[in-house]
């Protein structure tokens, strides 16, 4: 029993030994493996393709004239303004427009200088 | 060849770790192929010789196993798997393809070295051990060799060879616990040729 555990342990420091000169074996790859393996990695790489910008249509060059978004934006939030202000207009705006409309006051135009024509043909 | 050369960055590449020059080459990197080439081909090949026993073989495994890298760089999901351990997995996978086309190889078919004559006594030993430690291993079974193989010449841990085995750590510590017993039993008549002798 004590032999057979002896051999045992004898065989595992042989293969101890073997591990340790398996791992410092020499295998390096030749350099055709490596060249072919370099082939193939420049042949399988991804070639990432070139940005291109699109050209812009008619439509498109209208748009960017105008002001693009930006522009949209402003003249939106303006018509809505004028709706809402046509729809719910104050104190004020009815002011305005009764002046414009001559609901409530007429205006004439009169000649409160004309003293001076006579100074200017007097000289 | 001008793509693959270019000495002011590698320094640090060489300093980047295996999946982060995995994504440089998918991102068009050609020296991050160089380097992924020079670290990982001669790991690849050395597997692949240990499970196969043929040079040439093992090269053709080699050759194939980083084709297979290259091609699944712009799909790698950075985080699941090492490439080293997926290499593995391919590796494996291809010696057992081989393994399909021809019948296995018995310990004594396996040729003896020859050594040149003016090889120093040292050095012989040396091969002898190393190629005795291989006809000794290529008469395991195929699992229990890539096994033994992973856990003490690659010097993986069981946690790796699980994943790269596709097994559990448990299943991993049984294969090579059986596989080192049937390497003792296939080596211990050749003690004394290997220079271990007795006491």
């Amino acid at each position: 029993m004590v032999e057979k555990q002896q051999h045992s342990d004898e065989n595992d420091g042989m293969l101890e030994g073997l591990f340790e000169a398996a791992k410092v074996q020499d295998l390096m790859p030749s350099d055709a493996l490596m060249a072919r393996v370099l082939q193939d990695a420049a042949r399988e790489q991804p070639v990432l393709a070139p940005f291109e910008a699109k050209k812009p249509g008619l439509m498109l060059l209208l748009w960017g004239t105008l002001g693009g978004w930006p522009a949209m934006a402003g003249l939106a939030t303006a018509t809505v303004a004028g709706v809402w202000m046509g729809i719910y207009p104050n104190d004020y705006v009815m002011d305005v427009v009764a002046q414009y409309t001559g609901a409530e006051s007429d205006y004439y135009l009169a000649d409160t200088f004309s003293v001076y024509n006579f100074d200017l043909e007097e000289g | 060849m001008s793509k693959f050369r270019s000495p002011q960055n590698d320094a640090v590449l060489s300093d980047a770790d295996d999946e982060a020059l995995l994504v440089l080459y998918a991102n068009g990197d050609g020296q991050a192929a160089r380097v992924l080439t020079q670290r990982l081909t001669p790991q690849v090949l050395g597997h692949a010789f240990r499970l196969l026993g043929d040079r040439a073989e093992a090269e053709d495994v080699a050759q194939e196993a980083m084709l297979r890298l290259w091609r699944i760089a712009p799909q790698w999901r950075p985080g699941e798997a090492k490439p080293t351990t997926w290499l593995y997995r391919v590796v494996a996978n291809l010696c057992t393809d081989r393994f399909r086309k021809r019948r296995s190889i018995g310990l004594d078919e396996i040729a003896e070295p020859v050594d040149g004559a003016a090889s120093v006594a040292e050095k012989i030993q040396n091969d002898a051990r190393i190629d005795a430690l291989q006809a000794a291993l290529l008469t395991l079974p195929v699992r229990q060799r890539q096994a033994v193989v992973l856990r003490h010449i690659e010097e993986l841990g069981n946690v790796e060879i699980g994943q790269i085995m596709e097994i559990s750590a448990e299943a991993v510590e049984s294969l090579t616990a059986r596989g080192k017993r049937a390497l003792r039993g296939a080596l211990a008549a050749r003690r004394e040729d290997l220079g271990y002798s007795d006491g």
